[in-house]
């Protein structure tokens, strides 16, 4: 059979391009712009899939997406609705959910044994311990749709933003006319569709094509509009957030305004075999027709209960379909010119008529003729009147469900509309519209002018022009019948074409209960399959009303909620930003071998895996290894010989355990060819293998981590510490400040003397703690935890913004790097690099003092977090890493060695010092965990002091303690958050705890019950279930008269090198391809460049002379290429050499002027896909910004905070972004990332190392 | 996904913004008793209605007030502190 028609001016299919695939194993063909369904229709194909309960042949319903039916696999592709799926060269297509084929599903026969799966069968089912495993076990063998292949690669899918005054959803007669109305007056437009082309019913409905055409051809022109088809709005989110989806990507468009013309879902009619294939809805047909060029069957018979199923009737009879009758339900039709217009065609019109059931033919796999019989008056079918009507196709039009999920999701109010049988918006959202069919309008003309009322409307809305009043005239007929359902003693008349649901089960729910249409919803899952309802939930409402003796507005519907429709995974996932945080040193950490870990955004050492040295080796130094997972340091550990197979020992076994080295790169040599030169070696000469990792991985990171503690002990170890919080206070109240916010005094802290700070919330829980040094009277510097820094830089913004106190915070978190150099060595180390005199009078314990360090401006503290004499050192950024460099180079003599954030912990416990949030939790308050010390109860306020007076009068309820293992402990140790119990209770929990090598045992700290004295017993239970005995100790486990502070080193000759610090820019050393392509990346970051900000920076600012931007957020330039920005109300940020050279000639700030000292990295975006990137990355619509007011926008682009400028340069945008250096290779390598999927970008030469120190 | 405006930087999307919680003024610690004080700290009223809160422009590091419908999740004006008046 086939049911191509000749060439339609309508058709959307190009014939020139003929298209082959497969559907089951068989060959079809079609045209290009065919969907799998047009094209497997055309060819005669009519069962398209199986239903997912009975296994009933399915073919047509809706042709637009509103059912299931049709439900394909094309290798990785899953559940692919072929009704809208373009058909592909070679595409090879299998239905889903069958066993053994659409054709002959053996499934199929549990259509019959359908009187065993009741309504609510599943909850019939799952009764009891026994049918659960039972009843699972069958279902999840039969169920399912589509096959995952877990091969599929990921796929990294795009997501972007957008932006529009108004978004219309449905490209329809009514859509287009209230985009064009809405445009007309100034407004930037976006209609969607979800089809491949617009025109909606207008491209298909008889006597509405040209007018449709011209719409659209009005639309095209209209450079107000932007159409999108393809494109479903899946969903409506607060403050007209809408996500739409094509087939490629998801878009999350921002609008100011919506319009819902999203029109009707034809609504199927019930009668016994209304699923066969060839029983089809009529739009489905005229879809079919129109757009495909494909006859729905050589001879239909037209069932109606309204004027649609009349011009179906005219269109199929005008293109060579033969029209066997129309019936109408009704007995009286409305429009008689229409009935006049069929008759014309020899087409019998019986009215007050309806189908009694189908019948298939011989094979089962298409209808053959449908038994019509006459109405009573209240509209039931009366059988025994019954005829027999031959025919291969049923077109059904009887009625429309509005298709108004966007408009519940948005708060519409809906009311049932007894005239029209139909659910329309009673009272919309400000802001929101709706017109066409979805608001109640069929009639071609009045759809037009509704759409035209709807676009003036959201226009005025938007402020375009003032409002206009246009009548649309009432509906002539309902589209819909009131109840198009027919009983049937055989069934099979089904209601929800999804899961199989039909009439009968409805009675049955209703009558076990299920009387709400919510339960009858959960119940009978009608609505719950995947096309949720469009077909089903509106005769389900009807069911339920006429059982009940309700009208359908009193039985109400269901709730509408995202996704509209469903939204592929990997549409969701998408591209999605996690930012990473990397310190200035970072790479230096990698050439040292650093294994890293993730402390909040940060990636820092957790120790380093120091590349082994063997001079006896014949292969190449392991420094080139080209490491699986892991490294093979363990070189004392050799083994060679007698190997079966040298080459699966050099690279086989390192696939077995990922552990092992595949092989040592050689440079300019292939793997295979590297791996062989390693064969031949031990073949001729002689070879060496680690071996040492089989199964010994733990053990060796703990050595790696004891080497560094070694280190740290008896020589000196360098770490960097430049993820902790670093702020910065100014001003006349600034003690007065840090007295109100921390614990510990300060007004008393003499200049040059820090002290240790620990900050409590109101409740009196420790939070946060770090050291603040006092820089000058009115001059602090103080340091948070890693962890704490951004909240707590925040908290104090808030609490001074209530204070109002005279002084000023700056965050130099990200601009500042810190190391810790610490060790009995790090005196004389340090001296090599230093004029400061660093003697122990000179420069006590505690002590703050700022100097040159290798010709870099630092400050140094006396810290002595690790136990040992130490400095910590923060320097600009930039010179992060000539410091860093100096020290080691410094250091090489003396053993000098890098060590990690575990090396850290363990050396700080052997101290006893707390890392807040491990040794505290949520609770902790300072009696609890010993830090009564550092809080003085006697002051009059700071934040938590009131509390820790209520708390003092209670009874203490636990308390941190040391403690220690037998020495002789051998076994499996307790871990962090081990349970210390008493008897059978829990009596408290450890903290931390480790081996300690310098002790030679294990230590820890522990919450344990107040009453426990020192030398007292507790047992912590392990992880397996033992006890072990622990004993209390006093902390310090080491050194605990702080010896180590008071015995110095003998300081060296001073050997100071006359190094100067090397500036390198955060973007240092990042790869840089370059091509021409859409998009240019520079990195700015090493133009000179200062911050200031306070309430007196501006005029602090316009005595260098500077011109001050007038407005927030906005900027002025300066001379060549240099800028002065604004910041917000009072932070400036300077980019210019010859403002930077005053600024450092004047570093004498009055009150309320507070330097910010700006490492950023600086980059400038342009070329032709900017905007494209942008909306990529960042949720700002930069297009509508005014350049000519010298806009700045301070916002996140892909999750990092960024200050952005968009600046004309010759006509062409470039956009000047700056942020925080940290975040900057996370920030540059993703904007390549993206630039390079959008097109090759053209990178401009990184600035590496850059100026010397002026 | 909802929009808060900030008073300096303008209206975005409600992902750069950061809730304090509800501005609630602290009772002079030197005077009032341990049961107000433990009040103040602990409780929390979550019945809906208009509410001022602070809520903080994470990237600009703006702290201000939002008045905000917490029944119909609406926010009726924002304002710095202290500004209430200019609002």
């Amino acid at each position: 059979m086939n049911l191509r028609s000749p060439t339609l001016p309508s058709e959307w299919i190009d014939r020139t391009q003929p298209i082959q695939f497969t559907f089951e194993g068989k060959s079809y063909s079609g045209y290009a712009g065919d969907t799998i369904t047009s094209a497997l229709w055309a060819a005669g194909q009519s069962v398209l899939g199986r239903s997912f309960k009975y296994h009933r042949p399915r073919g047509i319903l809706s042709l637009a997406n509103h059912d299931i039916n049709t439900l394909m696999q094309a290798g990785q592709q899953h559940n692919l609705r072929a009704d809208v799926t373009p058909i592909v060269e070679g595409m090879q297509l299998t239905a889903v959910n069958t066993w053994g084929g659409v054709d002959r599903d053996r499934a199929r026969l549990i259509n019959q044994f359908s009187a065993f799966l009741p309504v609510g069968f599943y909850y019939k089912a799952f009764l009891d311990k026994v049918s659960f495993p039972f009843w699972e076990k069958v279902i999840r063998t039969m169920t399912g749709l589509g096959k995952v292949d877990f091969t599929t690669p990921r796929i990294s899918t795009p997501k972007r933003y957008d932006f529009c005054d108004l978004l219309v959803v449905g490209a329809g007669p009514s859509g287009l006319s209230a985009a064009l109305a809405a445009a007309e007056r100034g407004a930037d437009v976006v209609i969607v569709d979800e089809n491949a082309r617009a025109g909606g019913s207008g491209g298909y409905h008889y006597g509405t094509i040209t007018q449709t055409a011209n719409l659209l051809a009005a639309v095209a022109q209209h450079p107000q509009i932007r159409l999108y088809t393809d494109t479903t709005a899946a969903g409506y989110y607060a403050d007209f957030w809408i996500p739409l989806v094509n087939p490629d990507y998801m878009v999350k468009m921002r609008a100011k305004s919506m319009i819902v013309a999203s029109g009707a879902y034809e609504q199927p009619a019930v009668f016994r075999n209304n699923d066969l294939p060839g029983v089809m809805l009529a739009s489905a047909g005229q879809r079919l027709l129109y757009r495909y060029a494909v006859k729905p069957a050589e001879r239909v018979v037209i069932l109606t209960a309204n004027s649609d199923g009349y011009r179906a009737a005219i269109d199929m009879a005008k293109h060579d379909v033969t029209v066997a009758a129309v019936l109408d339900w009704r007995d009286r039709p409305s429009n008689s010119d229409l009935v006049a217009k069929v008759e014309s065609f020899d087409i019998p019109v019986l009215t007050g008529h309806c189908f009694y059931e189908a019948i298939p033919n011989s094979s089962g796999d298409r209808v053959a003729a449908v038994i019509a019989c006459p109405v009573d008056t209240e509209g039931n079918p009366q059988p025994e009147r019954r005829q027999r009507i031959e025919c291969d196709g049923v077109l059904v039009s009887v009625g429309w469900s509005p298709a108004a999920n966007l408009l519940y999701q948005a708060g519409t109010k809906m009311r049932f509309d007894l005239e029209l049988e139909q659910y329309v918006p009673e009272v919309l959202p400000p802001g929101i519209f709706a017109c066409g069919r979805v608001n109640g309008v069929y009639d071609f003309a009045q759809k037009l002018l509704d759409g035209q009322r709807a676009g003036l409307a959201a226009a005025t809305n938007l402020g375009l022009g003032s409002a206009e009043t246009i009548a649309i005239a009432p509906a002539s007929e309902s589209p819909t019948h009131p109840y198009p359902i027919v009983a049937h003693p055989k069934g099979k008349n089904f209601v929800d074409f999804d899961e199989d649901l039909q009439l009968k089960d409805f009675h049955h729910a209703i009558q076990e209960g299920f009387d709400n249409i919510e339960l009858l919803k959960r119940y009978s899952t009608v609505g719950m399959g995947p096309s949720q309802g469009r077909h089903s939930n509106m005769n389900a409402i009807r069911i339920l009303a006429r059982s009940l003796g309700k009208t359908p507005a009193e039985v109400g519907t269901t709730t509408a909620r995202p996704f509209f429709h469903p939204v592929p995974i990997s549409h969701l996932a998408g591209r999605s930003f996690l930012p990473e945080r990397f310190t200035p040193l970072h790479q230096l950490h990698q050439d040292l071998g650093a294994v890293f870990m993730l402390a909040g955004q940060w990636r820092r050492p957790e120790y380093y895996r120091p590349p082994a040295r063997n001079p006896a080796s014949p292969l190449s130094p392991p420094e080139l290894g080209d490491f699986k997972s892991g490294s093979p340091q363990n070189w004392e550990a050799t083994a060679l010989g007698g190997f079966p197979d040298l080459k699966q020992v050099a690279w086989a076994r390192g696939a077995k355990d990922h552990s092992c080295k595949e092989f040592y790169v050689q440079p300019n040599q292939s793997r295979e060819q590297c791996i062989q030169a390693e064969v031949n070696a031990v073949r001729q000469q002689v070879g060496l293998i680690d071996v040492g990792t089989l199964g010994k991985l733990e053990l060796r990171r703990e050595q790696c981590i004891q080497a560094e503690v070694n280190a740290v002990r008896q020589q000196v170890g360098l770490i960097d510490v430049g993820t902790l919080g670093k702020l910065e206070l100014r001003g006349p109240a600034a003690a007065e400040f840090l007295e109100r916010v921390y614990g510990g005094r300060y007004a008393n802290l003499k200049v040059g003397i820090s002290r240790y700070a620990l900050m409590l919330d109101e409740a009196g829980v420790v939070i946060d703690d770090g050291v603040i040094a006092r820089l000058g009277a009115e001059h602090f510097y103080s340091t948070t935890t890693t962890s704490g820094a951004a909240a707590v830089y925040r908290e104090l913004s808030r609490l001074n913004t209530i204070w109002q106190l005279d002084c000023g915070i700056v965050n130099l978190t990200g601009a500042r790097s810190a190391v810790n150099l610490a060790g009995p060595q790090a005196q004389c180390v340090l001296a090599k690099l230093t004029s400061l005199d660093l003697s122990g009078t000179a420069f006590p314990y505690l002590g703050v003092r700022e100097g040159l360090v290798a010709g870099i401006p630092a400050l140094l503290m006396r810290v002595g977090f690790v136990g040992e004499w130490g400095y910590e050192i923060h320097v600009a950024a930039e010179y992060g890493p000539a410091l860093w460099s100096a020290l080691i180079e410094a250091g090489a003599k003396v053993g000098i060695r890098p060590f990690g954030v575990e090396a850290q912990r363990l050396l700080r416990l052997e101290k006893g010092h707390l890392i807040i949030g491990q040794d505290t939790d949520g609770l902790t308050t300072p009696r609890e965990a010993g830090l009564n010390w550092a809080i003085k109860l006697d002051k009059p306020f700071f934040v938590g002091l009131r509390s820790l007076q209520v708390l003092a009068k209670q009874p203490l309820k636990q308390k941190l303690v040391g403690f220690r293992l037998p020495q002789d402990f051998a076994s499996t140790p307790p871990q962090e958050c081990c349970l210390v119990i008493e008897g059978t209770e829990i009596a408290g929990r450890v903290t931390s705890i480790a081996f300690s090598p310098t002790l030679d045992h294990y230590i820890g700290l522990a919450y344990v019950k107040p009453e426990l004295n020192l030398g007292d017993r507790f047992s912590i239970r392990t992880p397996e279930g033992s006890l072990v005995t622990a004993t209390v100790c006093p902390t310090p486990f080491y050194d605990p008269e702080s010896l180590r502070q008071k015995v110095e080193a003998a300081q060296p000759e001073a050997e100071r090198s006359a190094l100067k610090g090397r500036r390198v820019s955060p973007l240092h050393g990042l790869s840089s391809d370059d091509k021409t392509g859409q998009i240019t990346i520079a990195d700015l970051s090493s133009r000179p460049r200062f911050g200031v900000k306070g309430s007196g920076a501006a005029a602090w600012l316009a005595s260098l002379l500077l011109p001050i931007p007038d407005r927030p957020n906005t900027w002025l330039p300066l001379d060549q290429d240099s800028l002065i920005a604004r910041l917000g109300l009072n932070e400036y940020l300077i980019e210019s050499e010859s403002a930077w050279t005053k600024f450092i000639a004047n570093q004498n700030f009055p009150v309320q002027v507070y330097p910010v000292l700006r490492q950023d990295a600086a980059i400038a975006l342009s070329g032709p896909a900017v905007n494209e990137l942008l909306l990529q990355t960042c949720n700002i619509n930069f297009q509508v910004l005014n350049l000519a007011e010298r806009p700045l926008v301070i916002t996140t682009m892909v999750g990092v905070t960024v200050q952005v400028i968009p600046i004309t340069v010759n006509g062409e945008v470039t956009y000047r972004i700056w942020c925080d250096g940290t975040f900057g290779p996370y920030l540059y390598q993703t904007l390549l990332k993206v630039a390079h999927d959008l097109g090759a970008p053209d990178i401009q030469p990184i600035h590496k190392l850059v100026k010397e120190t002026p | 996904m909802k929009l808060m405006t900030c008073p300096v930087n303008g209206t975005r999307p409600i992902s750069e913004f950061i809730c304090g919680g509800e501005l609630r003024p602290m009772p002079d610690p030197n005077q009032v008793d341990d049961e107000t004080w433990a009040d103040y700290v602990f409780h929390r009223n979550g019945a809906a209605g208009i509410k001022a809160e602070w809520w903080c422009h994470t990237p600009s590091n703006t702290w201000f007030v939002a008045e905000r419908n917490t029944q119909i999740d609406q926010v009726l004006r924002t304002y710095l502190y202290g500004q209430e008046e200019q609002s």
